[in-house]
C-alpha cells in the first residue's frame, strides 16, 4: 500500500458544550479517493476545516506526510499543497472566470509570480475544467453547476497534493454529477488525493474505495463502501431505517 | 495599453496647461489633483482591499504635521518627507494590525475612531502647537504664480506616481490577492493568501501616499490646525469621490475627484448653507444610478439600459 499522506489523531473540536468533532482518527493514503459522510450536522465540513486550518482544533494533531499541519495558519496549509472547495460556493465576484482561476495560480504550490505565467496556468486548468469558452465572464452571471467547477478550479490551480471536495455534486443534477464525477475521477489519475465530503451516496460510493462515516462528531465505521452499507450501526445512524427496509427488499 | 492613452493626452494637457491659468483656476485644479491623489489611495484598502478606511485623513494630518514642526525647526520641505512617509507608514502597521481584525462597520468605525483620538493628541500637543496650530515658513518664488504652479507639478507628479502603482497593482499578484480578500477571506486564505499581511501592507500604501499628500498640503497651505487637517469630513470626500468614479478601478476615483471637486467649487461656494444637502443628494444619487461608478457606465459604451437597470436594482 502507497505511504499515509494525511494524518489525524485524536482530532477533536469543542464548540462551548457542543462537541462537533470527537477525537477522531484518520489515515488518508496517497493517490486514493477517500469518503467521509454522515448526516446534516456529524462535524463533517468541520473536520474540513480544522483540516485546512479554517478553526483552531481543541485537541488532537494532524499530520500532511511527516509535518504537523495542525497550529498551522490556512494560508501557510494551503501552500503546503492542500486545497478545498468550499459547499457554499465563494467565487470572488467581480472578477472573471480566469481572473478567479489566477488567484490559486498566484498563490499556491506552484508559485507563479509573473501574470503571464498565472494566467497560462489558469487557462489550462480552464480547458480541463470546462470553462475555457466562459474565461472572460464574470462569475456573477454563471450558474450553480458553473460555480461548482470553478471552485473545483480555483482548488486545482493551487496544485494540490490532497483536494478536500465539500459537498461539489449537492445541488447539481444527474447530468452535472455525471460530469463532475468523471472529473474527479481524472483529477485522481493525475495523482491528486481526494477526499470527498457528500450527502449523496451514490456519488461517494462510486468514486471512492475507502470511506468513513461520522455521527454526531463520532467517526462509526470505517471501510469499504460494500462494507459501510452492510454497517448495521451506520444503516440504523445514517440511513435511516427506511433505507434499511428499502435495501433488503431490494 | 489602449486604455491608457486617453488618460496620457489627459496628464499632457495638465503638463502644459498652468501658464496659461489664472491664480483662481490654478489653486482649483490644484485642489483637484490633491484629492484624486488621496482616493486614488484610499482606492487601495477601501477599494481593491474592501476595507471601508474611514479615518484615512488620520495620516493625511500626520504626513501635514510632520513636516509642519519640522520645517519650523529649520529642516526643509522634502527632507521632511521621510520622516512623514516613515510615520504614517508605522503608524498603519502598528494600528492596522488590531484594527484590521474587525470587518466592514467595525473597522470603519475603528479607523474613524484612530482619527479622532489622534486629532485630540495634536491637540493638546505643545511642539504641534496645540489648538491653535502651525504656520509655516513661506515658499519663495518670482512670482506668486511660480509659487503656485511649483505645488501644482509637486501634487501631479504624486498623483502619477500613486496611478502607475495602480495599475500595476492590476495585473500583480497584491492586487489579485486583494480583490479576493475584498469579497471573501475565508475564500481568500483557503487561496493561499496571508490576508492579514496584505491587508496591512495595503493600509500601509495608502497610508504612504496620503502623508505625502498631507505634506504637499501643509507647505501649500503654510497654516494648519488639528481640525483642519484631521477633519473626517476629507474622508467622506474620498469616499464619495471613489464611489462616485468607480471604486477599484485606476482611473475611477479621478474622475470622481475632478467632478465632486468641480461640483464643490462651482456650486458650494453659492449654496454656502445647504452643501450638506448636495453632498447627501449625491450620495443617493451615485448609489442608485452607478453603484460601481461612473467609470462603470461608460465601458463598452454608454448604455441606457444599463442606467435604467441600475435604478431598477437599487431603489428602494
Amino acid at each position: 500500500m502507497s505511504s499515509v499522506i494525511l494524518k489525524g489523531r485524536g482530532v477533536t473540536k469543542k464548540f462551548g458544550g457542543l462537541v462537533a468533532v470527537n477525537s477522531v482518527d484518520f489515515d488518508i493514503y496517497e493517490g486514493e479517493i477517500f469518503g467521509i459522510i454522515g448526516p446534516n450536522g456529524a462535524g463533517k465540513t468541520t473536520l474540513m476545516n480544522l483540516i485546512v486550518g479554517l478553526l483552531p482544533l481543541t485537541d488532537g494533531e494532524i499530520y500532511f506526510k511527516s509535518v504537523k499541519i495542525s497550529g498551522k495558519k490556512p494560508y501557510s496549509i494551503a501552500r503546503l499543497g492542500i486545497a478545498r472547495t468550499f459547499q457554499i460556493v465563494k467565487p470572488f465576484k467581480g472578477m472573471t472566470v480566469i481572473e478567479n482561476i489566477m488567484v490559486g495560480a498566484f498563490f499556491g504550490h506552484g508559485n507563479y509570480t509573473s501574470y503571464r505565467e498565472a494566467r497560462e496556468r489558469a487557462e489550462e486548468i480552464a480547458k480541463l475544467v470546462g470553462l475555457y469558452e466562459k474565461r472572460e465572464e464574470l462569475v456573477d452571471h454563471l450558474n450553480l453547476a458553473q460555480l461548482k467547477r470553478i471552485e473545483l478550479a480555483r482548488a486545482l490551480a493551487l496544485e494540490p497534493e490532497v483536494l478536500l471536495l465539500d459537498e461539489v455534486m449537492a445541488g447539481l443534477n444527474p447530468a452535472e454529477m455525471e460530469k463532475i464525477m468523471n472529473l474527479v475521477r481524472e483529477i485522481n489519475a493525475k495523482g491528486v488525493t481526494v477526499i470527498m465530503i457528500e450527502h449523496i451516496m451514490k456519488a461517494v460510493m462510486g468514486l471512492s474505495r475507502r470511506m468513513m462515516v461520522l455521527h454526531f462528531g463520532t467517526k462509526i465505521a470505517e471501510g469499504t463502501p460494500e462494507e459501510i452499507s452492510q454497517n448495521e450501526e451506520v444503516i440504523k445512524a445514517y440511513l435511516g431505517e427506511r433505507y434499511g427496509k428499502r435495501r433488503k427488499s431490494a | 495599453m489602449k486604455k491608457h492613452l486617453i488618460p496620457l493626452g489627459f496628464l499632457v494637457l495638465l503638463v502644459i496647461l498652468p501658464p496659461f491659468l489664472s491664480g483662481y483656476w490654478l489653486r482649483i485644479l490644484t485642489g483637484v489633483i490633491m484629492f484624486a491623489t488621496l482616493t486614488e489611495a484610499i482606492n487601495i484598502i477601501a477599494g481593491y482591499a474592501g476595507y471601508p478606511a474611514f479615518g484615512n485623513v488620520v495620516f493625511f494630518g500626520m504626513g501635514a504635521y510632520v513636516t509642519a514642526v519640522l520645517m519650523n525647526h529649520g529642516f526643509g520641505f522634502f527632507l521632511t518627507l521621510i520622516p512623514s512617509i516613515l510615520s504614517a507608514v508605522v503608524f498603519s502597521v502598528i494600528i492596522g494590525l488590531p484594527v484590521l481584525r474587525l470587518r466592514g462597520h467595525y473597522f470603519a468605525i475603528a479607523s474613524l475612531g484612530v482619527n479622532v483620538a489622534v486629532m485630540e493628541i495634536v491637540n493638546n500637543l505643545k511642539i504641534a502647537g496645540a489648538a491653535e496650530g502651525l504656520t509655516l515658513p513661506l515658499k519663495k518664488g518670482a512670482s506668486p504664480h511660480a509659487v503656485y504652479s511649483y505645488f501644482y507639478y509637486l501634487f501631479l507628479v504624486v498623483l502619477v506616481l500613486s496611478v502607475i502603482f495602480t495599475i500595476w497593482l492590476e495585473k500583480n499578484r497584491f492586487g489579485f490577492g486583494l480583490r479576493a480578500i475584498r469579497v471573501d477571506e475565508d475564500g481568500a486564505l483557503a487561496m493561499g493568501i496571508n490576508t492579514p499581511l496584505y491587508k496591512t501592507l495595503a493600509w500601509a500604501y495608502s497610508a504612504m501616499f496620503t502623508a505625502i499628500v498631507g505634506s504637499i498640503y501643509a507647505y501649500w497651505i503654510s497654516y494648519i490646525d488639528p481640525e483642519t487637517v484631521f477633519e473626517p469630513i476629507i474622508s467622506v470626500k474620498m469616499f464619495v469621490m471613489m464611489l462616485l468614479g468607480g471604486a477599484s478601478t485606476v482611473y475611477g476615483p479621478l474622475i470622481g475627484a475632478v467632478l465632486l471637486e468641480l461640483i464643490t467649487e462651482l456650486v458650494w461656494s453659492k449654496f454656502v448653507n445647504i452643501h450638506g444637502i448636495v453632498l447627501g443628494a449625491i450620495i443617493i444619487l451615485t448609489v442608485i444610478l452607478i453603484p460601481r461608478g461612473f467609470l462603470d457606465l461608460f465601458t463598452g459604451g454608454f448604455s441606457w439600459r444599463r442606467l435604467v437597470q441600475n435604478i431598477k436594482e437599487n431603489m428602494i
